[in-house]
């Protein structure tokens, strides 16, 4: 109380009109230039005064003010160790901060030379065990030496304070240096090399620091938290990485207890982000260093997120967005060097820092990439020349629009991109021998094209052959007529792999409305871009033959499915969800559509059960959206409709739209069971609307997949009701808490 | 100590949306011993000299809350602006060290300090802060509010921005004065 007394010395609150005022002047001074916000506050006007003092204080304040990372954003640092001699060292002025401490420009006496000394944050390493480690770990970084690592002279304790005393960098790192590139103008020169823009650059540096890596972990030493802002840039632009190994453990630890991490988890690997501490090894700083060239390359981190929880949320289950969807600008062939560090199961990244330097040597002398971690481009070569390949391709190349000529003098020239070019691989069950063809999708996966054959599968097995990339669905058949479909998005050079579990049309019948093959009018889709550009054709939409389930996955089914794969629950259902499935709040539980599924997960489910996911088109004709004559029916609907919800209309009366259930709390009272009457006239399934939300095949844009039919809230003067709304809505692949799905199977195509 | 469930405190979000003063108290109210709870609990098996977040508390709660994807939008505002006030009250009787509770467990108490010690570290005089804001909240409710929740509960200007339905680049800048002005206050 006595502390907050000299507060309280007879000033009157502000009214809030002269609050305004000193806004205004306050706001008008910091943008003057420093000599004139010195003497500004001097020449206030006569009716002004009476803001003078709070104004003098708060540009006092403002001038003082420094990066600081408080949750009270920049601060004036009081620092009590300026001026202390630790051990050998005088500490001279501040650095920068980071999770485990503070760096300090440094003077050691004896010796009469710079220095930079971190000072640990005191707690970090209290414990003794904390401490025995930090040492061995600073004795052990002490003994590696590399062109590109910020060496460490020495580790002491002195006047209650661990620190250690490193190489003094001269130079800005590579956050603050990004920043600096990404404010120039197009033509400008960053003030001091290297300049970030040029993709070239950036890969440069990650070579180095790959190397860097290499050599550390040649010593069997981890750095745990490359990042950035442990990344200096000397004067001739080269990178030092710094701060090995310290402090990471403990902070992990922090992390599974609480759920903060000192300093920023955008850059931690998956397993990291897990806290499998023992799972972690040299593979997790390839991940990080991946991270970091993903930022300098598109201007962001491979996971978004405000808050901890959300960042680690997202590294742990949103996939890293495409580098070339972000910037398409990056070459290609770096594009795919940066994603393949940056692989969720470390097994399929780079296995050394050092293959990840070689790769970005590659980049940089033009040659092809993926060379040495995957040793394709030769193969590449051999079967370009194969005329056996060479007519399998050719309708790829009608596909693609180009003309076969063209593929060969393609294939002979620039064999590394070729390499690039995804492949699928698939698996059969049972090691049945079946043909694959690939069916090309459109923006609304509708057959763009007749399936290409791919060969045929002997002993349960096809080797990686070459598609083209976008959307398409694998299409495994059996002698004896089984089938399954599996949809993939196909990217650059990635290699998918398929694991096909063929049924017959009598093991999955059950259950499911048939439909032949049918036209419907083609809408423009408020909510979809056009799936070939703006010149879409209006042509009515040719629908193949399907099927589709009658009712959506219920939590029996689903249930049933994770004991008969071992597994777990997904990911994303809470604890309190997952105290919902032990005591069901209702006694038809089992029987209501399951919901919190993501789109992988409903992926993984459709195939498992011999099926796939419906398009958006066909869950539309399976309720009924289309007339006889395939014309839209609800055409008439619309207007300013806000704010899906797909649970509720058994209670349409009672459903008051300002009441803010939680999600799941609406599920609970709400949710009908699956199998209960068909809603929709016209419909011949349950449910396609006003229950769940369910998953679709169908791509919405670039990132989002699905699309599901809902109720929304019309708001319009005459006030607020609901309404039957039924375009598409996106999510992203993790979708709501109320998403679940059902399935579809193709009769033709 | 009955721990708060999850239609309790929809209720009284539901009331707050309807324009009931005394719901927001109540809640507030409801949450401190919510987030005292947590911090026991995350504090427990900490070494000694760790310090805890504030966000990491209100996270924590937050999530014991509501399990699944929590209230919808408007509701998950009142939440954290109550949860911000609970959490500055919490703090400050704390770091006054009358505290209301008579039989503080252990956990807790060694929470609330090294949540006041992670204040300390980054140069923050909670009690000064305190007042400054009770001077800020006289003529300015709205940035009271914003400094609450960036400084009581952490949370990034930017989810303020989504909060509490002010432009970002206007939050920055009004937040910039408010802040100035609170510093100015407690030089």
């Amino acid at each position: 109380m006595e502390r907050g007394a000299r507060l309280d010395d007879g000033q009157d609150a502000l009214k809030p009109e002269r609050w305004q005022r000193l806004q205004e002047l306050f706001l008008h001074a910091i943008s003057l230039p420093d000599e004139a916000r010195a003497t500004f506050a001097d020449d206030l006007d006569e009716a002004d005064r009476d803001l003078l003092d709070d104004l003098r204080r708060m540009l006092q304040v403002h001038q003082a003010a420094v990066e600081g990372t408080g949750p009270f954003g920049k601060l004036p640092a009081e620092d009590r160790l300026i001026g202390v001699q630790l051990g050998d060292y005088r500490i001279d002025t501040p650095l920068g901060q980071g999770g485990s401490g503070t760096v300090y420009r440094a003077t050691q006496v004896s010796r009469d030379r710079a220095v930079a000394v971190k000072v640990l944050r005191p707690g970090i390493s209290i414990s003794r065990a904390g401490y025995e480690r930090f040492k061995r770990e600073a004795l052990a970084a002490s003994r590696l030496r590399h062109p590109n690592l910020v060496p460490v002279y020495y580790f002491g304790r002195d006047e209650g304070h661990d620190y250690l005393v490193m190489e003094l960098v001269e130079g800005l790192n590579l956050r603050d240096q990004l920043l600096r590139c990404r404010g120039l103008e197009a033509g400008a020169e960053p003030a001091s090399p290297p300049d970030l823009r040029d993709p070239r650059a950036c890969a440069t540096i990650v070579r180095d620091l790959a190397r860097a890596l290499d050599h550390a972990h040649q010593q069997r030493l981890l750095h745990r938290d490359v990042k950035p802002l442990n990344i200096l840039l000397d004067a001739q632009g080269i990178p030092r990485l710094t701060d090995f190994g310290l402090a990471k453990d403990l902070e992990l630890e922090d992390l599974t207890l609480s759920g903060e991490v000192a300093g920023t988890p955008h850059y931690m690997s998956p397993e990291q982000a897990r806290a499998a501490r023992h799972r972690i090894d040299h593979r997790s700083d390839i991940y990080s260093l991946g991270a970091v060239l993903y930022e300098m390359l598109s201007g962001r981190t491979p996971v978004a997120g405000e808050t901890t929880a959300e960042v680690i949320h997202n590294i742990l289950h949103q996939p890293v967005v495409p580098l070339q969807r972000q910037n398409s600008a990056v070459p290609a062939a770096l594009a795919l060097i940066c994603m393949q560090a940056l692989r969720r199961n470390p097994a399929r990244r780079y296995q050394s820092a050092g293959a990840l330097a070689d790769d970005l040597d590659s980049f940089l002398a033009n040659r092809s990439v993926m060379a040495r971690a995957q040793g394709i481009a030769e193969r590449a070569v051999e079967r370009l020349v194969d005329r056996r390949v060479l007519l399998r391709l050719i309708p790829i190349a009608a596909v693609l629009g180009i003309s076969a000529g063209g593929l060969i003098y393609y294939g002979a020239d620039r064999v590394h991109a070729n390499s690039l070019r995804p492949r699928v691989e698939v698996y059969v069950i049972g090691d049945r021998d079946a043909e694959v063809s690939y069916l090309p999708l459109d923006g609304r996966h509708l057959p763009a094209g007749p399936a290409i054959e791919l060969g045929r599968a002997r002993d349960g097995r096809l080797s990686a052959q070459a598609v083209p990339l976008g959307d398409a669905r694998i299409i495994v058949r059996t002698d004896d007529g089984a089938f399954s479909e599996h949809y993939r998005s196909f990217a650059e050079g990635e290699t998918v792999t398929v694991t096909a579990h063929p049924r017959s049309l009598a093991q999955t019948d059950a259950g499911m409305a048939r439909f032949e093959a049918t036209s419907v009018e083609s809408r423009e889709l408020l909510s979809e871009p056009p799936a070939h550009g703006a010149a879409e054709s209006r042509e009515p939409l040719r629908i193949p033959a399907f099927g589709i389930d009658e009712a959506c996955v219920t939590n029996r089914e689903y249930s049933a499915f994770l004991e008969a794969t071992g597994k777990p629950a997904p990911d994303r259902w809470s604890p309190g969800w997952l105290r919902l499935w032990a005591f069901p709040p209702r006694e038809d539980w089992l029987e209501l559509p399951v919901v919190g599924i993501d789109f992988p997960d409903a992926l993984e489910y459709a195939e498992w059960a011999g099926k796939r996911l419906p398009t958006a088109l066909e869950l539309e004709l399976a309720r009924g959206a289309y007339d006889d004559a395939g014309a839209w029916v609800e055409r008439a609907l619309g207007g300013d409709a806000v704010g899906p919800f797909n649970l509720g209309l058994p209670e349409l009366g009672k459903l008051d739209p300002s009441q803010d259930l939680s999600t799941g709390a609406a599920y609970v009272l709400y949710a009908r069971p699956a199998r209960e009457a068909t809603l929709v006239p016209g419909a011949r399934i349950h449910h396609a609307v006003g229950n769940v939300g369910e998953w679709t095949e169908t791509r919405a844009g670039a990132q989002r997949r699905t699309k599901f039919d809902a109720w929304f809230t019309e708001v319009s003067p005459r006030g607020a009701h609901l309404l039957l709304f039924c375009e598409g809505t996106m999510f992203d692949e993790r979708g709501s808490q109320n998403q679940g799905f059902r399935c579809a199977r193709s009769l033709g195509w | 100590m009955t721990r708060l469930d999850e239609a309790a405190v929809v209720e009284m979000l539901r009331g707050i949306e309807a324009g009931d003063a005394e719901a927001r108290a109540r809640l507030i109210a409801a949450l401190q011993p919510e987030l005292r709870a947590c911090a026991d609990r995350l504090m427990r098996g900490q070494p000694t000299g760790h310090t805890l977040q504030p966000t990491a508390l209100v996270n924590e709660a937050y999530l014991k809350l509501f399990a699944d994807d929590g209230p919808c939008f408007g509701n998950r505002r009142h939440l954290m602006v109550a949860a911000a006030t609970a959490m500055r009250r919490i703090l400050i009787d704390h770091a006054r060290g009358k505290s209301t509770f008579k039989r503080q467990p252990d956990g807790e108490r060694l929470a609330l300090d090294s949540v006041l010690l992670s204040y300390e570290d980054t140069g923050i005089d909670l009690l000064a802060t305190d007042e400054a804001l009770s001077g800020l909240a006289e003529f300015d409710a709205e940035m009271a509010r914003v400094a609450e929740l960036r400084i009581f509960v952490g949370l990034p200007l930017d989810e303020i921005s989504v909060l509490e339905g002010i432009p970002l680049r206007t939050l920055e800048r009004r937040w910039s004065v408010a802040r100035a002005w609170m510093m100015g206050r407690m030089l």
